[in-house]
């Protein structure tokens, strides 16, 4: 009896074991960390247990920085992950290492109708004609506001603002000592190249040439535009005022701002949403607006981040990363996502869904990211500007706010921020000719 | 005399043979017990400047294809760009706040916990703790505590009536800010370091100084400080170089910003190679640091090495 149950034991385990080897294991690298790692994790888990192929083992490989600078030198290597997050700015560069799998391929050959995605994420993620990318974790930028403040100073909340508008109520929602120094600061942004992007697009210029990049590779930036100068020269006027903290480059010192109640109104991404209701914890109402523009509103581009399958993978691998691509972008996926995190569906028909509309109801802030997405114009403003180098671009275009702050003429700062940025763009682009 | 000479011979051989035997067997053992040492010391010392030194005359795209041989192009360009030399002055401006300022207060520190009393040993414990505590905790500490909205820093300036300060978010704060917080993290190695070195000063001088009468003053400067003056040395060239490759608190508190004010040497290099991928040019960058931190060590040695008093 004994000897049987231990052959039988025995036989179950190899079945166990056969099947643990029966099923392809893919790597997946991600940069989710906090609240919205919690949910990448979540999904994965999720997926993993949905099914017997397919195992993914997911990594965090630290910010999106890191993520792509390890992917690089995996390329170097020779070792990379299935699948990969990389952000938005670094679509030129993973194109043009052409050591990816573009995802409209995939999605051919598995007959997925890629019409299905939303046209914004889709617009953005197509390069030279070809949808790259599984556009994934989409965001906007958002202003949050507190809607108590708002009301005690007289301002009755709306969701889309002229920059001017919200000038006149930062101003209002600022109080000064009788010495004049700031107790509460009518507006904060974390000083970041993104916020100056988005103003391009949502006033109607391009950040870079070439119709930001969308036309042919972009080769000269456009930062310089009215539309940015205007924005930047706002931006350390309002500083200089005590209307604006200056809490540096940290988006964290913002939303801590917020929740302290030291500001009134922050710009963050909808990604953000999540963790600053959870900062803020019920202490005061929190309303969600669209990012401001100069005179007409356009739309802005999505921000965030997008997977990307890498090339050379076996048939069964990539049968397999297009597994849980294709489980990412169920509808159920797509409103787990969303509604744990900010980000918004970027398959159609996600934000119809019963218990999403239901929880759009309960929860109006997130309905505001979709409805900024759904209101903005297709076209190639909001599809973003590509270009190569851009993270290095961004850190001249930051540091041209911090100079304007410093007390640069805003034009003349962004004009020599320019100037490094056109040169990193330059370098970039000649050495990918090669 | 030839049977004299051949009986010698085998006699005074033997323990020649035998002793240059056991001479090879002691360098033998000696090799092998340097070994692991040098061993590492190659791969990840010499190996990575060889390499790194090799990739410095290279030019590539930021996958690592087509590489080629480039001369001295990466060196040219580091030489025409306004950025690298605004570096190099804004790492001389640290280090020259840096290194005196942790000296100063690891000496003061070391003065006053050198000699044994009650809670000395409290005091040397405290003083070594900013050492202890690593940089990335400080640094968040810091980034914390010089909050400019909600951190203590201001909170304290407020109370003692004066205008809140912006510690890290103006450019002409922020390399003070970062500098102080660098002496501040650097404090205690020093004190360790110069209380041994005091410790290490015979007591008998002080005792024969003080039978001739001389006041503390007098000690200080014909004991104390000559006598500690190898230690000194050392320890000024090791925060020296602490200071010239401060990286961790810079990344983590102001990413070189605001407006490049703190965009030291080394977080150049770093910015290069690993966010801008830009790997050969970095390693120009890299290697000419390598060599004016030899030039310096070297200057040091010629000017305050002679100078230093040995017992």
């Amino acid at each position: 009896m004994k000897k049987f149950l231990v052959a039988g034991s025995l036989v179950a385990l190899s079945m166990a074991l056969a099947q643990q080897n029966a099923k392809t294991e893919i790597q997946f690298w991600h940069s989710m960390g906090g609240v919205l790692g919690e949910r990448v994790e979540g999904l994965v888990k999720e997926f993993n247990d949905s099914q017997t192929v397919t195992t993914v083992k997911s990594t965090y490989v630290g910010s999106y920085d890191d993520g792509i600078n390890k992917l690089l030198a995996g390329i170097r290597a020779g070792k990379v992950p299935n699948l990969i997050q990389v952000y938005d700015i670094g679509s030129r560069t993973m194109v043009d290492s052409g050591a990816i799998e573009p995802l409209e391929n995939i999605a051919k050959a598995n007959n997925f109708d890629i019409d299905q995605f939303v046209p914004q994420p889709r617009n953005y993620y197509t390069v030279d004609g070809k949808l790259n990318a599984m556009p994934f974790n989409s965001s906007n930028p958002l202003l949050y506001m507190n809607t108590a403040m708002l009301a005690k100073a007289g301002i009755p909340y709306r969701n889309s603002w002229r920059l001017s508008d919200l000038e006149a109520a930062a101003r209002k929602l600022t109080i000064k000592d009788a010495s004049g120094a700031t107790l509460r600061y009518g507006i904060a942004i974390p000083i970041d190249s993104w916020f100056v992007e988005q103003f391009s697009y949502n006033s109607g210029e391009y950040f870079c040439n070439n119709e930001n990049g969308r036309k042919a590779r972009a080769s000269e930036m456009n930062f310089t535009n009215p539309a940015d100068v205007a924005f930047v020269d706002w931006w350390a006027r309002m500083v200089k005022d005590g209307v604006m903290a200056n809490i540096g480059r940290s988006g964290d010192n913002a939303q801590a701002a917020f929740a302290q109640e030291k500001a009134a109104i922050v710009a963050q991404s909808t990604a953000s949403l999540t963790g600053l209701l959870k900062l803020v914890g019920g202490k005061f109402e929190t309303r969600t607006a669209f990012f401001p523009y100069l005179k007409e509103r356009n739309g802005v581009a999505i921000g965030g981040a997008s997977l990307y399958a890498m090339k050379g993978q076996s048939a069964d691998e990539l049968k397999s990363t297009w597994g849980f691509i294709s489980f990412l972008l169920k509808p159920n996926s797509q409103a787990k996502w969303h509604l744990g995190t900010g980000y918004f569906p970027v398959i159609k028909g996600v934000a119809q869904l019963p218990n999403v509309v239901q929880a759009h109801v309960k929860q109006p802030n997130f309905e505001t990211a979709l409805r900024q997405l759904e209101t903005t114009k297709v076209n190639n403003y909001s599809a973003g500007c590509l270009a190569g180098a851009f993270p290095e671009i961004r850190q001249y275009v930051a540091g041209a706010i911090e100079e304007a702050i410093k007390g640069k003429p805003a034009a003349e700062a962004l004009r020599d921020a320019k100037v490094k940025a056109d040169a990193a763009l330059d370098r970039y682009n000649s050495a990918i000719k090669k | 005399m030839n049977q004299s000479a051949s009986s010698q011979t085998p006699a005074s051989v033997a323990p020649q043979g035998s002793r240059l035997k056991h001479l090879k067997g002691e360098w033998l053992e000696g090799l092998l017990l340097l070994s692991p040492a040098v061993i590492l010391l190659l791969s990840f010392i010499v190996y990575p400047t060889i390499s790194g030194a090799v990739l410095s005359f290279q030019r590539e795209d930021p996958f690592g294809k087509s590489r080629e041989w480039a001369g001295f192009a990466n060196y040219l360009e580091l030489a025409s760009r306004p950025e690298f030399l605004a570096s190099m002055f804004t790492t001389l401006k640290f280090t020259l706040l840096v290194a005196p300022l942790e000296l100063l207060l690891g000496l003061i520190a070391a003065l006053l916990v050198w000699r044994p009393f009650a809670g000395s040993n409290f005091f040397r414990t405290l003083f070594f703790l900013t050492t202890a505590v690593p940089t990335s905790v400080a640094a968040v500490a810091w980034g914390w505590f010089l909050n400019p909205l909600s951190g203590w820093a201001n909170w304290i300036v407020r109370a003692l009536g004066l205008p809140v300060q912006p510690w890290l978010t103006d450019p002409s704060y922020a390399i003070w800010t970062l500098g102080v917080i660098t002496a501040w993290a650097g404090v205690g190695f020093v004190a360790i370091l110069l209380t041994a070195g005091l410790q290490g000063i015979p007591e008998d001088l002080y005792e024969a100084a003080r039978l001739d009468g001389a006041t503390a003053w007098v000690q200080f400067w014909k004991i104390t400080l000559p006598l500690l003056s190898p230690t000194l040395f050392l320890v000024g060239l090791l925060t020296l170089f602490r200071s010239l490759t401060a990286f961790g608190q810079i990344h983590l508190l102001t990413k070189g910003g605001p407006a490049e004010s703190t965009f030291v040497w080394v977080y150049r290099v770093y910015q290069d190679a690993f966010f801008n991928f830009r790997f050969t040019y970095a390693a120009a960058e890299g290697l000419t640091l390598f060599l004016a931190l030899l030039l310096l060590a070297a200057l040091q040695f010629r000017f305050f090495g002679r100078k230093v008093h040995y017992e």
